[in-house]
């Protein structure tokens, strides 16, 4: 029998598959996803792997944004912060550490002490913090998500609260006649300014990062000189949390 | 009888002995059909987004005639309460003053003048409200058992919230609200205690959405302790009347209130607390302090509008619990 660990995040549903001692990583985007593998029957929700190409006896462990106004009837499903840890704790062998997840909708901040979980913060409310942010400056820019991951010399500050409201500040900032790198160096460091309190309240021997935003080398790069501590990156960060539902 | 509103918990032994009706501004609005539409109210007169929904809520709760005057708390609360008061005054409604003190040295003194002032200000005086203080002693004995039941896990951490909050004003009629709680009181003291096993204690002014109190029992918590509504019902058994509101935490500095909490996280045995926190209320900072003194996991929340606790702050209590659970339990 084999078993999978899906992320249904707000971007990409994210999946580990383990067959045979092997996983396997997938990825659908998430409104793509929901159409095409997640039925209602009898008034229950079903994952339906079969259409995903998995075998029907496949155990399923899912997390994700939504946790609590959805549960499938053929699924395990768990908390992300949960999924999140034991994905870095299986990672890196470490037992004390700060795990920062960035995804599309929400930051998560694990502090991971002894091997286990003894607190965690998250951004509250607003997304400018997440992958959305990024994405959306990313359009305005017309640039990609891999040239704004470079970019991080002379950041234009950005200052406002909300998403929203940045995205119209990044529009004068063009109109004022900053550079494309500078203004994408300014999105980069007012995510890593962010991040920086909810890092900030731990204290910890690591950190790594994971998440789809853990791509966004610029980001990170300016987030650890603004901790004064490295940052590791996981491997195929993007994957951490369904790689840790496979332990539950 | 003239109905006495206040902005938040006076000695409202003052307002009996005056023969004022006391009435909690604070739960007239939270308690009414709609509380939603009193913040609207508010805004649509002119109140900032950016202040706590309790200001709107009282100010709209006041300007439709809850009640005929008003006591506001002018220190050891809000600030937002000067500009309120102003703004009743300004629509001709009677307001009186009652301040707490901020520093430690004189507390006793300041809050002996602040109790003859407001009583004269109300036409009676401080000895006269000694007859209230006897008919609330009885009271105030009974939400201590209460308060006890709720340790033992017999009491729910709601019915706990609900009439420790409640005896701000004892809903307006002391005698009504005395029967309610022997009535419960007595359907407690029968009860199996609860074999929820994380005990969880709340920190904070009183959640804007009271339903994280189910959504915690359904997760397998129970909730043992209800900082400041406890506070709220005045658990001092001090025989002086007076020093009783020099030991009630609320209104004085975080370390005073911090040191109520340390006290009864170890008696109760606590494994994590919930610290509330109402958006652009002050008093978030200090949720700055309680982290670095409080010795078991805290989980801040913050509330701004009526209504139920939102998904996100689900998935933050879900895990806060699965992660003490994982701990302690």
């Amino acid at each position: 029998m084999s078993r999978v660990g899906i992320d249904l995040g707000s971007r990409y549903v994210k999946a580990a598959v383990l067959r045979d001692e092997h996983v396997k990583l997938l990825r659908w985007d998430t409104a793509e996803f929901y159409r095409s593998f997640v039925k209602r029957r009898g008034g229950e929700l079903y994952i339906e792997l079969a259409a995903a190409g998995l075998p029907d006896d496949t155990a399923i462990t899912a997390t994700g944004y939504g946790r609590n106004l959805m549960s499938f009837a053929n699924a395990n499903v768990i908390s992300e912060i949960k999924a999140h840890f034991r994905g870095a704790l299986e990672a890196t062998g470490e037992s004390d550490f700060i795990l920062v997840d960035v995804g599309g909708q929400d930051s998560k901040v694990i502090y991971v002490k002894d091997g286990y979980i003894e607190d965690f913060v998250m951004n509250d409310k607003c997304a400018a913090s997440t992958g959305r942010f990024l994405e959306n400056a990313c359009s305005i820019l017309h640039v990609s998500l891999d040239e704004l991951s470079a970019m991080k010399d002379k950041p234009v500050k950005l200052s406002s609260t909300c998403a929203i409201f940045s995205e119209s500040e990044i529009i004068g900032k063009i109109a004022e006649g900053c550079t494309t790198e500078e203004i994408g160096a300014g999105v980069n460091e007012s995510i890593a300014r962010r991040l920086l309190p909810l890092i900030k309240r731990f204290r910890a021997p690591r950190i790594y990062a994971a998440g789809g935003v853990a791509a966004n080398g610029a980001l990170f790069s300016m987030l650890s000189d603004m901790v004064d501590k490295e940052i590791d990156i996981l491997p195929e960060s993007q994957y951490n949390g369904c790689r840790g539902c496979l332990f539950y | 009888m003239k109905r006495i509103g206040f902005t938040t918990t006076i000695p409202v032994e003052l307002v009996m002995a005056s023969g004022g009706a006391p009435c909690d501004l604070n739960n007239v609005f939270i308690t009414s059909e709609n509380p939603s539409e009193y913040i609207d109210f508010a805004e649509s007169e002119g109140l900032p987004r950016n202040i706590c929904a309790w200001i709107k809520g009282i100010y709209t709760a006041v300007v439709r005639g809850a009640v005929d005057e008003v006591i506001a708390v002018t220190e050891g609360d809000c600030s937002n309460s000067h500009a309120l008061a102003e703004l009743f005054m300004e629509q001709g409604i009677p307001v009186h003053s009652f301040a707490y003190p901020f520093g430690k040295s004189d507390r006793l003194s300041f809050l002996k003048n602040e109790f003859e002032g407001l009583a004269s200000s109300l036409g009676t005086t401080v000895g006269v409200a000694m007859e209230s203080v006897k008919r609330t002693d009885r009271v105030r004995s009974k939400l201590r058992e209460l308060d006890r039941l709720t340790v033992e896990g017999r009491v729910t951490g709601f019915e706990n919230h609900i009439t420790l909050v409640s005896s701000t004003d004892f809903n307006g009629d002391i005698d009504t609200y005395e029967k309610e709680l022997d009535a419960l009181l007595y359907d407690a003291r029968g009860r199996e205690p609860s074999t929820n096993s994380i005990r969880i204690g709340v920190l904070g002014v009183p959640t804007i959405f009271d339903d994280i109190y189910a959504f915690l029992e359904e997760r397998g918590a129970q909730v043992v302790f209800n900082e400041i509504q406890r506070q709220f019902s005045i658990p001092s058994t001090n025989p002086d009347y007076i020093a009783r509101y020099a030991e009630y935490t609320y209104p004085y500095d975080v370390f005073t209130r911090l040191e109520d909490i340390q006290k009864q996280v170890e008696e109760r045995k606590i494994h994590g607390l919930i610290h509330y926190v109402q958006s652009f209320c002050y008093r978030q900072m200090q949720d700055i302090t309680m982290r670095k003194h409080l010795d078991v996991p805290v989980l801040t929340v913050e509330g701004d509008g009526p209504g139920g606790i939102d998904s996100r702050t689900r998935i933050r209590v879900e895990s806060f619990l699965e992660m003490l659970e994982a701990k302690h339990v």
